[in-house]
């Protein structure tokens, strides 16, 4: 039991910090999700095309953190085993008992949405012949024996492989116009779908925290809004690391446009995102309920480091100036980019300390308004920050399976 | 093909708007009344409530320790603990409870001179529309017939949402269960005619329990004699544990 | 709808996974799991109340003494502490009343006494506190003794005692000089008050 120091008076039972690193962790994740999906949205609902070179690259993000979102809440329960009472006993009066029902709709529309995005991608591979290797010209010039730069091996596709995607193209080899046409009207849904589920399923979150009563800190009915407009920052950003690394690790060049448009809304965003948060603080300061006092203390004294100098000062300021010059101004491509990457990074750093502000800050305080509590997160301990660590890297391992078996960018 | 704009937003709209009736439905539950989910009164179930008389307390703890005992509850843990105020004459108050008040209170010194002093017994107040309840995803905390609030060790999952939302810092997760666990009023005993464990040792006689239902409990004779009232009322939840004596000061 | 077969196969899968999830929980649900009321507040497993009764009662209550140890005959509890559960300060006696060999455990300790007898502010004023030992004993002297020559010893003694550690030397307990079962006058019990039993 790591050491916990006191201040004032607490009821006896809140003296320890129930829900920790983990469920700090969880809001991220789904954050990540939701804002991924928002991005593969609005080229595919609202069709925003300079959004085409990552909107595909974002809806296969968008799934490898939800196939992970739901492990920091297993290493929070009690009995995890019993994880699955959610769905067979669930109580909808509260707004956790969503979370199972909403997270498996919304797997199935993503699953399905990358079906039919990748429908033609499994066809084309599962009637690849067995043949041996062989070289292809890429350019026009017949005379290539002796011109390695311009042939392109292709390997046969292994037979074990052949068989996963005709399995998973359901034996069904219809690649006609017609199919596609009828391929994308439904992706067109799915997405339209999506967009409203992927809103849910974090602001089922917000509205967790937003509705409790017994909690000053967190009750209030901008909470959905705030977790919901910090989700799309989180994606939005992490899209534009991503897609960075993505093309810096293959050698190519980012598309400016994208670029420019997704700085574009990460900076819309997050101006809304902000105003909001400093509206609610800002009415608590000015209506000045009992719970205020507290509230101050807690501001400027335990989470004045992560919340008014991480969160505010450091990386809400700089991306906001970085990402309005990079949005009202024309700026060089590698000034844009580099502008758009410093911000992108800073906003992670900033989502996640207003969940750890919005999560642990809540519990810091006693009920009784008269005292404080601490957290510190074990480093090692099925809480702590290793696990932390490790369960935030698996969605990217899951990226780079799932790159091994579909293509992400258009070119391949 | 895109999906026209306008049509998006239609079928966006309803989408949102359908759910938000569905998830609204569970919450306009005829629960406005004061307990209206129990048998109204009179009938042969009883309805059980809890007085603590802060007059009466003299802090020495024996309820928590025996609640202890009775229940097996692990050290770091309190069904019921017993806190101390002392107010000075600047208006300064402070608060303690060492151990719960497990084993007694040690003498405290503070600065200045002692206005007012006095303990404050505390246990789950088993509301009767208790948000505890509200929030609990899969169903393991709930409100017996009697009135009792009670936890399914069973089937809980130990998400600790209950434990988030109780005002009153009532609950907490048991670390050997794993479970979240709260004071059930001794349900055990009182189903077999005995009294809640705090309320046999009390010495002062500061906790009472008894059957609402019943016109010659001596908690009836209290709320008519004397003036009660209960923790935290402005939250809606409408606790059935009263309280004799509540200073200002107690949160 | 030949050339969609691909969706109509991807909707079988649906409805076939979806329909297994159904048939799986109905057998996992608890079997007594229901509504017994308000939706909101009464949504649980009734088997778990039939659980919660039947846990073991460990504090037995004053009326499970009174069973055999009759009240007024041989235990004799006036004054104060008449109304006191036995079990307060005894413990629990769940093993002694499934086992009668088994002794009544019985804290003799000063701190016990004091748990509820020292002076604190927070305290209500009906009850006896003690705040100043040698107060203490100076009152007890001028109201609880009769016997002159008891008296005029114990005055000596108390006069020498520089501290009231000197005094628990020789009487360490507070029953030395009450009796629990009938507080409030020393005279009652002590049988040999300038009797060094200890030291």
């Amino acid at each position: 039991m790591h050491e916990v120091i006191t201040q004032g008076f607490l009821f006896p039972n809140e003296i320890e910090v129930h829900w920790s690193l983990m469920i700090v962790l969880y809001p991220y994740i789904t954050g990540l999700v939701a804002g991924a999906f928002i991005v593969s949205s609005l080229y595919h609902v609202f069709g925003k095309h300079e959004l085409k070179p990552v909107a595909r690259f974002a809806l296969i993000a968008a799934f490898c953190f939800l196939i992970f979102a739901c492990t920091p809440l297993l290493f929070h329960l009690g009995h995890p085993e019993r994880a699955f009472n959610i769905m067979f006993t669930p109580k909808f009066t509260s707004a956790m008992s969503g979370f199972g029902y909403i997270y498996t709709f919304y797997m199935i529309i993503v699953m399905l949405e990358l079906w039919f995005m990748f429908r033609p991608y499994f066809v084309r591979m599962a009637q690849k012949g067995a043949g041996p290797r062989h070289h292809i010209v890429k350019e026009g010039n017949h005379d290539a024996r002796f011109r390695p730069d311009i042939l392109q091996t292709v390997r046969p596709v292994p037979a074990w492989k052949r068989a996963l995607y005709s399995v998973l193209s359901l034996g069904v080899y219809d690649v006609s116009e017609a199919s596609l046409h009828m391929d994308h009207k439904i992706i067109t849904v799915l997405a339209a779908i999506g967009v409203p589920s992927a809103c849910v399923l974090h602001g089922y979150v917000g509205f967790l925290f937003g509705s409790l009563k017994s909690n000053p800190w967190w009750s209030t009915p901008l909470m959905p809004i705030i977790f919901l407009l910090s989700a799309i920052v989180s994606g939005v950003a992490m899209l534009i690391v991503m897609y960075a690394f993505e093309m810096w690790r293959k050698g190519r060049p980012l598309d400016g446009a994208c670029i420019q448009s997704m700085a574009s809304y990460l900076w819309g965003f997050l101006i809304i995102d902000v105003v909001l948060e400093l509206l609610e603080l800002l009415c608590m300061a000015y209506e000045g309920e009992e719970s205020w006092m507290t509230l101050a203390n807690l501001i400027s004294d335990k989470l004045l480091v992560s919340y008014v100098l991480v969160q505010f000062i450091i990386c809400s300021t700089i991306p906001f100036v970085l990402l309005g010059l990079v949005s009202l101004t024309k700026l060089k491509d590698k000034t844009r980019n580099s502008f758009s990457i410093i911000s992108a990074v800073l906003l992670l750093i900033q989502v996640f300390s207003m969940r750890w502000n919005v999560v642990i800050g809540g519990q810091l305080f006693s009920k009784s308004l008269r005292g404080f509590t601490s957290y510190n997160p074990e480093f090692y301990g099925r809480e702590g920050v290793l696990v932390c660590i490790l369960l935030f890297c698996m969605p990217f391992v899951c990226i780079y399976i799932l790159n091994q078996f579909l293509p992400f960018w258009e070119e391949e | 093909m895109d999906i026209d704009r306008r049509q998006f937003l239609k079928q966006a709209g309803c989408t949102l708007l359908g759910g938000g009736v569905f998830i609204s439905i569970g919450q306009f539950s005829p629960g406005i009344a004061k307990a209206s989910q129990l048998p109204p009164l009179g009938t042969s179930t009883p309805v059980y409530g809890f007085v603590v008389n802060t007059f009466k307390c003299i802090g020495c703890g024996k309820c928590v320790e025996a609640c202890k005992i009775e229940n097996h509850v692990p050290v770091s843990c309190f069904r019921t603990w017993v806190e101390r105020y002392l107010v000075t004459a600047d208006g300064a108050v402070h608060v303690d409870s060492p151990d719960g008040g497990c084993n007694g209170f040690p003498p405290r010194d503070v600065p200045g001179i002692i206005k007012k002093a006095y303990f404050v017994p505390k246990l789950c107040n088993h509301c009767a529309r208790p948000n505890c309840v509200q929030v609990c995803p899969v169903g393991a905390t709930y409100v017996s017939p009697e009135g009792v609030v009670l936890v399914d060790e069973q089937h809980c999952v130990g998400c600790s949402y209950c434990v988030q939302a109780c005002p009153y810092g009532a609950r907490f997760i048991n670390p050997v269960k794993k479970t979240a666990d709260k004071c059930t009023w001794c349900y055990h005993r009182v189903k077999r005619g005995l009294t809640p464990a705090c309320v046999l040792v009390c010495p002062a006689k500061a906790r009472l329990f008894g059957n609402l239902n019943d016109p010659d409990s001596p908690l009836i004779k209290i709320f008519t004699k004397e003036r009660v009232n209960v923790l935290k009322p402005d939250l809606g939840n409408e606790p059935r544990t009263s309280y004799v004596g509540l200073a200002e000061e107690v949160r | 709808m030949g050339r969609y077969r691909y969706i109509l196969r991807l909707c079988i899968i649906i409805v076939l996974a979806m329909a297994g999830f159904i048939a799986v929980r109905s057998f996992l649900i608890p079997p007594s799991f229901g509504l017994h009321g308000d939706y909101k507040y009464m949504y649980y497993r009734a088997d778990a109340l039939k659980e919660q009764e039947s846990i073991p009662v460990v504090y037995q209550g004053t009326e499970k003494c009174a069973d055999c140890h009759e009240m007024r005959k041989y235990v004799m509890i006036r004054g104060g502490h008449a109304d006191i559960a036995c079990e307060t300060c005894h413990g629990f006696l769940q093993a002694h009343s499934e086992d009668t060999k088994i002794r009544v455990p019985k804290d003799l300790s000063l701190q016990l006494c004091l748990r509820c007898h020292q002076y604190q502010e927070s305290r209500p004023d009906n009850i006896p506190q003690i705040q100043d030992f040698n107060l203490h004993i100076k009152w007890s002297l001028k109201h609880g003794f009769s016997n002159p020559e008891e008296l005029s010893m114990l005055n000596e003694f108390i006069s020498n005692m520089k501290e009231f550690s000197e005094f628990t030397r020789y009487y360490p307990l507070c029953i030395d000089c009450h009796n629990p079962h009938a507080p409030g006058n020393p005279k009652v019990t002590i049988p040999h008050i300038l009797k060094i039993t200890r030291g």
